[in-house]
């Protein structure tokens, strides 16, 4: 495994963590206390930001070449990949909070900056996957491990 | 110019006078919704003229132009990733401006969130088409 592949991996199982542990948190609250205090359990989603440490955590490679022209492309697709899913994320939640609260309706202002937050996330989750499946194809494809 | 660079002139100018018009129908509305009628009067020639320029540059210069070649998705992959990153940069500055309009404790009809993912995804577009505009242009002065 190259650097940016152990960095992605960091980044997907960090970020799986916080939401799944996000999510139960929610939810166990929610049937303990009830809303808007169970939102406290959004708090776990803290611990994506441990991702964070992946450029310190792995070194650069060895050898005199660090990133190629096939990694270059990977990157350049899983960076569009990221993107088109965080702004599908985005218009899905901008529609449907619209749809579900209706035209009259009126939400918190505060809900603008968790949509461009999940967006973030969604993004960085998403790039770093693409990137795992997409070395994964290119060694199949070859038959052997870079 | 080939197909995609008539493209990018036509998608340049469309998505740029939707924004503008969209921007400007959205202050008349709240204004009175009596400038419907404007508005219709004023979409269906725009719509007529951004079709026939679709018609343009669907054109191809020569039956032996191919459709797409590297350079051209290699330039389209760029104005991509910039257009993308735009995108971060304007949900930002949307929110922000909402947030500051309404203060933090405020609150904001939900046909808000519909206004500002349009908003947003048309002037990402017309960020998409000027970098590619700009990318052929560049490409130009460097063959010479």
């Amino acid at each position: 495994m190259n650097r940016i592949q152990k960095m992605s991996w960091l980044i997907v199982i960090t970020q799986g963590i916080a939401v799944l542990s996000a999510a139960i948190a929610v939810t166990v609250f929610y049937y303990k206390i009830g809303f808007p205090r169970a939102w406290a359990g959004s708090a776990f989603l803290a611990i994506s930001g441990f991702g964070g440490l992946a450029p310190v955590l792995f070194r650069k490679d060895p050898g005199p070449v660090q990133f190629d022209e096939r990694d270059v492309a990977i990157n350049s697709a899983a960076v569009k990949n990221g993107f088109t899913a965080s702004y599908l994320l985005f218009g899905s939640l901008c529609m449907g909070i619209w749809m579900i609260k209706g035209i009259r309706g009126t939400i918190d202002v505060n809900v603008l900056p968790m949509i461009w937050m999940l967006a973030g996330i969604t993004c960085i989750f998403v790039h770093a996957l693409s990137i795992l499946i997409l070395y994964g194809r290119d060694k199949t494809s070859e038959g052997e491990t870079k | 110019m080939n197909r995609m660079q008539k493209t990018a002139w036509v998608g340049f100018f469309g998505s740029l006078t939707s924004s503008v018009l969209y921007a400007t129908a959205f202050m008349l509305l709240l204004l009175s919704p009596a400038y419907r009628r404007v508005l219709c009067l004023i979409l269906c020639p725009f719509l007529a003229v951004l079709f026939a320029a679709l018609v343009w540059s669907c054109r191809k210069q020569s039956p032996a132009e191919p459709d797409c070649d590297e350079r051209d998705s290699q330039i389209s992959r760029r104005a991509v990733i910039i257009s993308f990153a735009g995108l971060c940069f304007l949900i930002y500055i949307s929110d922000a401006i909402v947030i500051l309009w309404t203060g933090v404790g405020g609150s904001i009809p939900t046909s808000v969130l519909p206004v500002i993912h349009l908003g947003v995804g048309l002037l990402t577009a017309t960020l998409y088409y000027a970098a590619m505009i700009v990318f052929y242009g560049k490409g130009k002065k460097a063959n010479g």
